[in-house]
């Protein structure tokens, strides 16, 4: 019985003597990687930089595998691992301008998130989906006494469309926004397309949308921020206390991009990077109330100061990091003069701000009056997971 | 565990090393076993006792037949045996789909469906049990002495280079090695080398044209140049990453003292498929060949006997490859009736041109490879319709034209040159001097960093034919 050979194998290009000179070297190479990859980790194990088991070492987590999974995600940050990741990503980015596998270049200097670019598969599927749980949440919301209303944030692509260039976004997700907001208005959801206010800002000549960011910039915060109010206002809602903000723009100062982040290059030397931005960066100052209104409002919430909890917001923002850049929330609340209690995630798309917030002490023992859930456009038609989209 | 991964590279393969150095070489096998039991059982510790049972069966086996004189019994305890490996395998492989294909009629037929919990396939498990096979037919034909060391037997068995997706080593290559083998700087640098070849093969290539493939495949109308772009990428995509594997496993082999063979021989530049078949996979060819095609006669009984013991070998090889779908029965009947036609073709006296048979035979490969990928038959229709130009589309569409980045486009050059590589080297190489060649044999290393960033950086991404 033979082995299966390659005889007919197309022979070695090197010559025999480069060949083994070329062996001893990779060889010598090898080890002196395995040894450093071993070195380097063990030491930052010994020196407690790197846990190898984040989690309780069970049986049960023995057993499935879940332990060495553990164990397989924490090497990520391994000295030799994190160094040779970083270099990957910044080498890419200089030899060949590849910005990794989430982040395109439109125009030069302008970074979009890949995700906002095509649709996903069974996506109309997912959207429908979202929409008939938004509905069911608002009507379980409802029945608590809580009104609910969505604010909808367009993709940066589908508004920066002239910083595009060579970047195409698809056609198909052209009617995606409008379908989500038309499915929730028929059901009676009271919704916020925020593309027109973003829209008057670029008829302006602004953008509403930063370079190296996917965020948007203040004055679209503060421009959508003030869309949200007109809606939640038309709601009939009496939300207290009434508080007054005044709002200094800051100078326009260097603001990091987490798409360069994302792309992996914000260890590179600025000059090497994506070309830096500035935005400016507000403060807000709280307006101390006339006598004559705090007699007022301090008579209206005697009866709440009984239990503590007279100055706390009625109005509750959910959502995702659009809630938590360009002070969206300190914008929103100047705008309907009431506090708002921020418990927007970043990084929670749909689902992760809303399924925290349902099951916080704070929504369960001060329900607030009005929920506002922001979502962002290119969340809307992502696969769903195991998620259970309703309230606890 | 796998080669392409942090565990493997910064911590497994390393102390597996310093124990396999320190051991005194008589215990090297034990040493050899423990690392590979610790390598199969890291993601799942329960199949490692399927994998323990396995290897006892067969170790006991192989005594057991070698110790039986009379002929009628040998057979019946070998018959007994293959039923056994074969029902195992037949049961994690089968049972989900054969339970969904019923449920399906049965739904159609408006009944209730079978409740099911499914099964899930044990890793390597297809390799395990044809290896298993090969040593007790080879055993009861006697060429080769079953061994008696259950402990050299279980490290043949495990050992971790070959053991979760190949090459399907058989006990005769390695029992000179199990028994007594070298463990020196040449022999380690050589497969210092390979290794490094193979894990390049794999991460460069491979894992970078993933993404690709899985665009296109999950398309519900692929436009032409979609399904082709898609076809295209997913035959680089699975030659670099199981002949990536196959490297990195003889690379391994190399560096503890075994000599595995080939696995592969420039498949794509195949002049037939006859041809494709001696160069593809050789250690699952040569298995069928000689445990399937030749105990079935062959093409010893005459060509309608031949033609049918080709598509029955080729479907019985295809239904090996699958568990979640048919398509890979499909495939194998595929490649069984392209058998049959070019045995029908060249035994008329007619031959193709050469560049024409090499065209020919690529694109048949390539439009069973979109039959092998799909993960279902109408996936496999869909994509097969955009190949035909009957989804229209000969603009790269929107997902594709998202998805696709530079880094694709050189994995794909880079791929295809790769490719046709053997065919232009001896120019090539009469061409470099010396020096160049000597510069030239060293590019696994920088290619070998930088396959390590890139796990580092996108994570391990498993190999393809774990799941067969």
């Amino acid at each position: 019985m033979t082995a299966p050979s390659a005889a007919n194998a197309a022979p070695p290009i090197e010559p025999p003597k480069a060949r083994s000179l070329a062996a001893r070297w990779s060889g010598a190479a090898l080890l002196a990687f395995l040894a450093g990859g071993l070195a380097t980790t063990v030491t930052a194990v010994v020196t407690q930089r790197l846990d190898l088991l984040p989690h309780a070492l069970t049986r049960a987590a023995f057993l499935d595998g879940a332990s060495m999974r553990d164990m397989a995600q924490a090497l990520a940050n391994a000295p030799f691992a994190r160094v040779a990741a970083e270099r990957e990503r910044e080498l890419s980015w200089l030899a060949i301008s590849d910005l990794g596998p989430q982040v395109r270049e439109g125009c030069p200097g302008w970074l979009f998130l890949a995700e906002e670019l095509a649709p996903q598969v069974d996506g109309d599927r997912y959207l429908r989906d979202r929409a008939r749980a938004v509905v069911e949440i608002q009507a379980a919301l409802r029945q608590r006494g809580i009104r609910l209303m969505v604010a909808v944030v367009p993709d940066k692509s589908r508004i920066e469309t002239q910083r595009l260039c060579e970047l195409d976004r698809s056609l198909a997700l052209e009617g995606r926004l409008r379908g989500f907001v038309s499915r929730l208005a028929a059901a009676g959801v009271p919704v916020v397309d925020t593309t027109p206010a973003l829209k008057t800002l670029q008829d302006r000549g602004e953008d509403p949308f930063l370079r190296t960011d996917t965020h948007w910039t203040e004055n679209a915060a503060d421009a959508a921020a003030r869309a949200v109010a007109d809606v939640a206002r038309s709601l009939g809602l009496e939300l207290s206390p009434q508080q007054n903000w005044d709002v200094v723009r800051g100078m326009p100062a260097r603001r990091p991009g987490d798409l360069v982040r994302l792309a992996g290059l914000d260890g590179l030397p600025l000059s090497l990077q994506p070309v830096p931005e500035e935005a400016s960066d507000s403060s807000f100052t709280l307006r101390k109330p006339d006598a004559a209104v705090a007699a007022a409002s301090s008579a209206a919430s005697a009866e709440a100061e009984l239990f503590g909890d007279a100055d706390l917001p009625q109005v509750a923002l959910i959502g995702t990091s659009f809630s938590r850049t360009s002070h969206f929330a300190e914008f929103l609340a100047a705008a309907l003069q009431t506090p708002v209690g921020n418990f927007a995630k970043d990084g929670g798309n749909f689902w992760g701000s809303p399924s925290a917030y349902f099951a916080s002490d704070a929504f369960r023992q001060t329900p607030p009056k009005l929920i506002v859930w922001e979502m962002p456009e290119r969340v809307l038609q992502l696969p769903r997971g195991q998620e259970r989209w309703a309230l606890p | 565990m796998v080669f392409a991964s942090l565990e493997f590279l910064l911590l497994f393969f390393p102390l597996f090393l310093i124990a396999y150095a320190i051991t005194p070489k008589a215990l090297r096998n034990g040493t050899l076993l423990a690392g590979s039991w610790i390598f199969y059982g890291w993601w799942s510790p329960p199949y490692l006792l399927m994998l323990v049972g396995l290897t006892a069966l067969t170790w006991g086996g192989g005594l057991t037949i070698a110790a039986t004189t009379a002929p009628q019994m040998r057979r019946i305890q070998l018959t007994v045996l293959i039923v056994v490996m074969a029902g195992l395998l037949g049961w994690f492989k089968y049972a989900n789909i054969v339970v969904e294909t019923i449920n399906t009629a049965l739904g159609h037929a408006g009944a209730m469906p079978i409740a099911w919990q499914k099964v899930a396939l044990p890793i390597g498990l297809s390799f395990i049990v044809l290896q298993a096979i090969s040593y007790l037919v080879d055993v009861f034909r006697g060429t080769v002495t079953a061994q008696r060391s259950f402990v050299a037997f279980a490290a043949y068995k495990a050992m971790f280079g070959q053991l979760i997706a190949g090459p399907i080593i058989r006990y005769d290559w390695v029992k000179k090695e199990i028994g007594n083998r070298s463990f020196g700087w040449d022999g380690f640098g050589a497969g210092a080398r390979r290794f490094m070849v193979g894990m390049s093969m794999k991460v460069l290539i491979a894992d970078t044209l993933a993404p690709i493939v899985d665009l296109a495949f999950s398309q519900a109308r692929p436009g032409f140049a979609d399904a082709w772009i898609g076809c295209a990428a997913y035959t680089l995509q699975l030659f670099f990453d199981f002949a990536g594997y196959s490297a990195m496993a003889i690379g391994i082999a190399l560096m503890l003292g075994f000599h595995f063979p080939e696995n592969f021989n420039h498949p794509y530049l195949a002049r037939s498929i006859q041809d494709f078949w001696r160069r593809w996979h050789l250690s699952l060819s040569s298995w069928i060949r000689d445990y399937l095609y030749i105990p079935l006669g062959g093409n010893r009984r005459g060509s309608v006997r031949t033609y049918v013991n080709l598509l029955l070998t080729m479907a019985i090889a295809g239904l090996w490859h699958g568990g979640d779908s048919w398509n890979y029965l499909l495939w194998g009947i595929a490649h069984g009736v392209a058998l049959c036609c070019a045995r029908a073709y060249s035994a008329s006296g007619r031959t193709l041109a050469m560049p024409l048979a090499r065209i020919a035979t690529l694109l048949f490969v390539m439009l069973a490879w979109t039959l092998f990928r799909a993960h279902d038959f109408d996936s496999a229709l869909r994509m097969l319709a955009g190949q035909f130009g009957l989804h229209g589309g000969f603009e790269v569409g929107d997902a594709l034209d998202a998805g696709l980045r530079r880094a694709h486009l050189l994995a794909f050059a880079l791929g295809i040159v790769c490719v046709v590589w053997p065919a232009v080297a001896p120019q090539i190489a009469a061409r470099a001097g010396p020096r160049l060649s000597a510069i030239g044999a060293l590019w696994p290393v920088p290619a070998f960093l930088l396959s390590f960033a890139l796990i580092a950086s996108r994570g391990a991404v498993p190999f393809l034919y774990f799941q067969f």
